[in-house]
């Protein structure tokens, strides 16, 4: 008794003295040189034999042979940088999502913004003609979703406007309801396409950094920066809506506005992702959570570290997506789906275990 | 000499005596239904005042329409002789706290988070928590013992433990006026007690609804009673705590006598009493 008494104690101890190590400004400079170390070595994975030193030679130098050159500044680089913004824009959608409505399952696709970019793609898809207009008109199919997702994400502030303010349930019920409306219609127009333009139009659905390019990095990565400088600027009134609407009220948050402007901000960086890399689930739930987990919300530097941990996280996964199979891409949805979930299973048992003693 | 003192005692009292704050004939509806009619009342600064009801009586609404949460649907609020709805939101909320019955709370914020919370007003977008401000967060929570929990998750602490961090809160906040909605339901007598002396102790005015009856005897300095959305009295514990009022509002038996340690009334309750088909 006594010694198992003893080394559950130690072993308690031992977690909360590894716990204060783990603060925000650790977190926040360990991840630094992660993120620099993930964007060079991602550069030289994929189907052409690039190492380091000839990719190092790439980015930092003009003597690299021309099509190393390309490969490395017009496919991968792009690429990468693609995964990462979209890895920390959907983190954050996901931190603001999470907070303004206080649902901890809330994530950026909640209103319907994949299933609206989804009806935008299948419709271009659908009077453009098939699959040869998917290969020919990147931007206007990204168009078309980031139209889509706008237009959901204005019928859901039309539809929940007048409740919006006191009550977040209602919005979150029209969000869920307005993905079903969408999903419909995306199933209907699709079940009288040709099989190509389905294939197609799945393969989009599930995500995937293939199409990415200079040009479409512009407007996500804008969308990006001014995001977490208002989550930075506007932490303490992030901090006060946890505590309830009312209580934010008495603390001088105009709480109706405030929601507003994280719902408008949030949709409209994940309508711009998701408009250039397809739906992927998951990161926007998960990263969160795991950075809350180690940290407080309400640090300064907390919109950092989760857009930091987003990105890195979707840079591997973008990684593996491009090595899993030879000559082939895995979509990335299937894998933030699939190692997202199992880690957080396993995250959800540790908490339980270590609940029950 | 004499005449300046005089003067300025004068000043003094005339300040003294203008009420902090003031409610006049105050209505709200929910949906056609009245559930506040014609409530009109002042509090003056530095009282203690203890607003009392049976469940469904209006006394979170009234409160809510203090703080802002609910605009009346006739009728105003003073706050130092402006209508509250003329501030800045952020300004009322420098001179106004206010501790609710229960805050719902997510994603593990800490208690020093919390209780941090209470600078939100006076802050500016870019400010960075000073080393002032932390003292100052730091001296809070030892007013309310609970300086050694202060990097416990706020989530995990009990109801008393949740309502002193709010208070700590609420003492950052720095307000004129302390606002409590039942601060003390669900608590064990011991943090009843506990919460209104902290409460007391901070030497602002306070308004707060209460359940128990002795507890707001034995603190306040003036009770309000509200009964089917209606004040039907206002004035000390002495004055309002009568046999006929508790039979009348509150549908019980009672006898009232003096508590034998403060100079205030003291309620014992009679049982078995099904005169009103009640029990």
């Amino acid at each position: 008794m006594t010694s198992r008494a003893q080394k559950t104690s130690s072993n308690g101890s031992f977690m909360r003295s590894l716990a204060s190590l783990i603060t925000p400004l650790v977190l926040f400079v360990l991840l630094l040189p992660l993120t620099a170390y993930s964007l060079i070595v991602a550069l030289t994975f994929g189907a052409a034999d690039i190492n380091l030193p000839l990719a190092s030679l790439a980015i930092f130098t003009e003597r690299a042979e021309p099509l190393v050159e390309q490969i490395i500044w017009q496919l991968r680089m792009p690429r990468t940088l693609l995964a990462f913004i979209a890895g920390g824009g959907l983190a954050l959608s996901g931190l603001m999502l999470q907070t303004v409505t206080r649902n901890p399952l809330a994530d950026p696709y909640l209103f319907g913004i994949s299933s609206g970019a989804a009806v935008g793609v299948v419709l271009f898809v659908a009077f453009a003609g098939g699959s040869a207009a998917i290969a020919g008109h990147a931007i206007s199919l990204s168009a078309a979703a980031f139209l889509g997702s706008l237009v959901s994400m204005s019928v859901l502030l039309l539809v929940s406007g007048s409740v919006m303010g006191r009550q977040v349930e209602t919005m979150l019920l029209a969000g869920v309801a307005l993905s079903f409306l969408f999903s419909a219609a995306t199933s209907i127009t699709l079940y009288f396409s040709d099989p190509q333009a389905i294939s197609a139009v799945l393969f989009w659905t599930m995500g995937s950094f293939a199409r990415a390019s200079w040009s479409q990095l512009i407007l996500p990565l804008v969308l990006l920066i001014v995001a977490l400088l208002v989550l930075t600027a506007f932490r303490r009134q992030m901090t006060a809506l946890l505590l309830g609407d009312e209580s934010a009220i008495t603390l001088g948050v105009n709480v109706n506005r405030f929601r507003l402007m994280m719902l408008v901000l949030s949709s409209l960086l994940t309508a711009s992702l998701v408009a250039v890399s397809g739906g992927i689930g998951f990161v926007g739930l998960m990263i969160p959570h795991i950075v809350r987990l180690m940290i407080s919300q309400s640090h300064g530097l907390t919109p950092c570290i989760v857009c930091l941990l987003g990105g890195v996280f979707m840079v591997w996964v973008d990684v593996i997506s491009r090595v899993f199979m030879a000559n082939e891409e895995l979509p990335v949805g299937i894998i933030t789906g699939l190692v997202g979930s199992i880690f957080f299973l396993t995250l959800l048992y540790a908490r339980q275990r270590q609940g029950l003693k | 000499m004499v005449r300046v003192s005089i003067v300025h005692t004068t000043a003094s009292t005339s300040l003294d005596s203008a009420p902090i704050l003031s409610v006049e004939q105050l209505y709200w509806h929910a949906n056609e239904k009245a559930i506040l009619q014609d409530i009109s009342f002042s509090i003056a600064e530095g009282e203690f005042v203890g607003l009392l009801g049976p469940n469904g009586a209006g006394k979170s609404t009234l409160l809510r329409c203090i703080y802002r949460f609910l605009s009346p649907s006739s009728g105003n609020v003073f706050f130092q002789g402006k209508n509250i709805w003329q501030y800045r939101q952020k300004d009322y909320a420098k001179a106004l706290a206010v501790v609710l019955q229960e805050s719902p709370a997510h994603f593990n914020l800490s208690v020093t988070d919390v209780v941090g919370l209470g600078l939100l007003p006076k802050s500016s977008v870019w400010h960075r928590t000073s080393k002032e401000e932390i003292i100052q967060i730091n001296a809070a929570l030892e007013q309310v013992a609970m300086l050694d929990k202060r990097e416990q998750a706020f989530e995990q602490l009990s109801g008393g433990e949740k309502q002193r961090v709010l208070i700590a809160r609420a003492i950052v906040q720095q307000p004129k006026l302390l606002v409590m909605d039942e601060p003390t339901s669900h608590l064990d007598v011991k943090y009843q007690i506990q919460i209104m002396e902290l409460a007391k102790s901070l030497g602002i005015t306070v308004l707060a609804s209460f359940h128990d009856l002795n507890l707001a005897s034995a603190m306040c300095d003036n009770l309000l009673i509200l009964d089917n959305g209606q004040l039907v009295a206002n004035g000390a514990p002495r004055k309002v705590l009568t046999t006929d009022m508790l039979s009348s509002v509150f549908d019980v038996c009672t006898e009232v006598n003096r508590h034998p340690q403060v100079d205030a009334p003291h309620i014992t309750y009679y049982y078995g009493y099904r005169e009103n088909g009640h029990d």
